[in-house]
């Protein structure tokens, strides 16, 4: 068994981890919450929060038919990403089935970052080795701080940040005397500052210094998992299990309304055909519920017949009621539509639950 | 580059020459590319054939085009070191009778074998001739039995388990039961199971396949190996050759192996990449090696009480190897061909022979020894996924997309369709 690693900014998240509540996470031990998880997620909405995301599964891709191997790999085609920018994409398994989803930032002609909830990196591997093309996952060596919220930008001003940047951007800074990577990748409309492991602490004093005239919390992973879900968008491993054998077929990317970020028009991604031709009679969609926040796969019920299951559900803060996301079938997608979830009320709603933070 | 053509088939073996003819017979534009120089392939070296399909032989009019069959239906004969060899025939009776010879109670399981055998085979055939949906009643026994645990709930005399499972390709691997059927479901010259030797033998019906493809009007272009696989997305556009030259076309047949095809001819990952590991990971071909010999006297395999309208079987040490007589190209010489298992040398079949015929290594004049690969059977492989491919347009019409990799036809046949019908669907979108 592989160890729990501890975050570059680990020493500083103790330091403020007054509850000392910790939580594994993809094989790093982060702070469950700081304080109060709904007070940390409403901050992010109202005024700002920075969190830990070192978590985050990078994995870099380095050769000269690198792009070849992506285009093969990625349901959108790398050839017109530009350098310093990065796109949201799928990959498939050869039946179809979504093995994983995230961004894929472009840092030179020859050179790609993939970033994602979870990590796929035999998959990864082996097919790069057809092209031979390096893969480099990035651990314990660099940190990953978000800064989340309406004041996102003006903190990273006044800790002297140039924010100007648009989204699904970045930009590799030297910041007094540090080499950073300002990004805009969340879902979140905020930025992620990457970071030397050593220069890590040094990250999180000067944002969360910047950031006390502008009310700042730091977060925990379940505020940030509160923003997720608010978000809409399905995680892996959470939200869904991805395609663990390569032949597998499920899950569909239609039926975690993932289907945007298909582009039908690149022919060469693995498991395009299956995927096309994949039934779509189930889809994603939000639910808000007038009660208790449902467990996973609990059914959902219309007229006492099951339309489908949800998955991931909690309280939301900001909306003040339970929401979750499920999959149900099309003939009860459509927003309005009320259904049952354990005696409880429900009903379908329009996803993402609420705007991103800053928006 | 040259001018588009409707259909490339690469290999002009006999899985490649009958898909040609047969696509070219739907109306389409063929060229046949084959990296020899010689068209026909392994099958030239073939003495015998079990398996071809008798409708290739009608629909493509083999028989007016040259191939004559010498035997029609050629018993076995086990050979045995004490010389008490067991010809097995058509007739089960008789065969059992020989058999009781060695032990009543085979004798008595023979008949009941055979019949379980062919009937079985009757049932299974659809499957495994035909675009056919799985047979329903497949015994679960028998999709994981070996041949040799199979014979060996029949039989007790090894001379006979040993003899019978020659025709299962590899006796020992699970599922080979089912390689035993598939052997009854062949019929030559009209005869279920049976074996026939064309005068000529595998190179006549190579001749006659040839002179068929020709007449219709295929293109045949040979010492043109194919390099690589051209791609348009994810669909067959063509093919480049080691000349440099490109040949373009919507559809491609392959008669090489799904491995050479995907991995050495696609485009890399383009098959999938866990289909491409998959095929990375499989496991290397069985061998087998014919043999020819030529001699200046009659070898009298298993002495002179013996008909030479037989197959003589060798089971017992190493090489396993099966002998016929065929004809010589000239008077007073007389031909043995062999197919032996594995890779032996020359000498060491040799060696095996002359246990049963003494004096053997003085009368050869001439000898050849060709070994090659033999694919692994597929007997519950659907015919649609032997034969199709993740890319499309891309086919596979050689041995490895029969069930049992034989002078067969039937994939070719069946390719040439599956390929017809893709064309067709392409062009109604």
């Amino acid at each position: 068994m592989t160890a729990i690693r501890a975050t570059p900014f680990h020493g500083r998240a103790a330091a403020s981890n007054t509850m000392n509540l910790w939580q594994p996470r993809a094989g790093w031990t982060l702070a469950e919450r700081y304080d109060d998880a709904n007070e940390e997620a409403l901050a992010a909405r109202l005024t700002c929060a920075m969190a830990d995301i070192t978590w985050r599964s990078r994995v870099m891709i380095e050769g000269a038919r690198a792009q070849e191997f992506l285009a093969r790999l990625m349901t959108r085609d790398p050839a017109a990403l530009e350098p310093g920018t990065a796109f949201k994409a799928l990959w498939l398994s050869d039946h179809g089935g979504v093995r994983g989803a995230g961004l894929l930032a472009r840092h030179g002609r020859e050179t790609f970052q993939i970033i994602s909830a979870a990590c796929d990196l035999d998959w990864i591997v082996r097919g790069a080795a057809l092209f031979d093309v390096r893969v480099r996952e990035v651990l314990d060596e660099e940190g990953m701080l978000a800064v989340v919220g309406p004041y996102a930008a003006k903190v990273l001003e006044a800790a002297g940040l140039d924010p100007a940047l648009e989204p699904l951007g970045f930009r590799k800074l030297f910041w007094r005397g540090l080499d950073v990577t300002l990004s805009r990748l969340g879902e979140h409309g905020g930025y992620e500052i990457a970071c030397k492991a050593d220069d890590a602490p040094l990250v999180w004093d000067r944002i969360a210094k910047a950031g006390l005239s502008h009310a700042l919390k730091p977060a925990g992973l379940a505020a940030m998992d509160i923003l997720d879900l608010e978000a809409g968008v399905p995680r892996p491993v959470r939200d869904y299990t991805p395609a663990q054998g390569g032949f597998d077929a499920a899950p569909t990317p239609f039926e975690l309304g993932l289907e945007s970020l298909i582009d039908e028009s690149h022919l060469l991604f693995n498991g395009r055909a299956a995927c096309l031709a994949a039934p779509r009679s189930r889809t994603r969609v939000g639910i808000e519920l007038d009660g208790d926040a449902p467990l996973p796969h609990a059914p959902l019920t219309r007229a006492g017949l099951e339309v489908g299951r949800t998955l991931h559900s909690l309280y939301s803060p900001a909306l003040r009621r339970a929401i979750a996301l499920a999959i149900v079938g099309n003939g009860a997608a459509a927003p309005g539509t009320l259904l049952t979830c354990g005696g409880v009320s429900a009903r379908v709603v329009e996803v993402p639950f609420l705007p991103a933070p800053s928006a | 580059m040259s001018a588009p053509h409707d259909a490339i088939v690469i290999g002009g073996g006999i899985g490649g020459l009958t898909a040609a003819a047969y696509l070219r017979q739907t109306g389409a534009s063929v060229v046949l590319l084959e990296a020899d120089e010689a068209l026909g392939g392994a099958c030239r070296k073939a003495a015998t054939l079990y398996a071809l399909d008798p409708r290739v032989v009608k629909e493509l009019a083999l028989t007016r085009r040259g191939l004559k069959f010498a035997q029609r239906d050629m018993a076995l004969v086990a050979l045995r070191q004490d010389g008490r060899h067991l010809v097995l025939g058509r007739d089960p009776h008789e065969a059992a009778r020989a058999i009781a010879a060695h032990s009543p109670s085979d004798a008595a399981a023979y008949k009941h074998y055979h019949s379980e055998v062919f009937a079985l085979a009757r049932a299974l055939r659809p499957w495994w001739w035909d675009d056919a949906p799985a047979p329903e009643h497949v015994p679960t026994k028998l999709k994981a039995m070996s041949a040799h645990a199979y014979l060996a709930s029949h039989f007790e005399t090894e001379a006979l388990k040993s003899a019978l499972a020659f025709d299962a390709g590899e006796p020992l691997a699970p599922g080979s039961a089912l390689a035993l059927v598939w052997r009854a479901a062949q019929e030559m010259c009209g005869l279920q199971g049976a074996v026939a030797m064309p005068e000529g033998g595998g190179a006549a019906v190579a001749e006659a396949l040839i002179a068929a493809a020709k007449e219709m009007g295929v293109e045949f272009r040979t010492r043109a190996r194919v390099k690589a696989l051209i791609l348009d997305g994810n669909a067959a556009a063509g093919v480049a050759l080691d000349s440099g030259e490109t040949v373009l076309a919507r559809v491609v047949l392959s008669s090489l192996s799904r491995r050479a095809t995907l991995l050495d001819l696609a485009p890399a990952a383009s098959a999938g990449f866990a289909e491409t590991h998959r095929l990375m990971r499989e496991a290397p071909a069985q061998k087998e090696t014919f043999v020819s010999l030529t001699l200046n006297a009659a070898a009298m395999l298993g002495g002179a009480q013996i008909a030479q309208a037989a197959r003589f079987v060798i089971a017992e040490g190493e090489p396993m190897l099966e002998a016929v007589s065929a004809a010589a190209a000239s008077p007073g010489q007389y031909n043995l061909r062999i197919r032996a298992k594995g890779a032996p040398t020359l000498d060491a079949v040799i060696a095996q022979l002359e246990r049963f015929t003494p004096l053997l290594r003085s009368r050869i004049v001439g000898s050849e020894s060709v070994a090659r690969d033999v694919p692994r059977a597929q007997l519950l492989t659907p015919a649609r996924e032997r034969i199709a491919t993740p890319i499309e347009g891309l086919f596979l019409c050689g041995g490895e997309a029969e069930p049992v990799e034989a002078i067969c036809g039937r994939a070719g046949r069946l390719a040439a369709s599956l390929a017809m019908a893709h064309a067709a669907r392409r062009k109604t979108p």
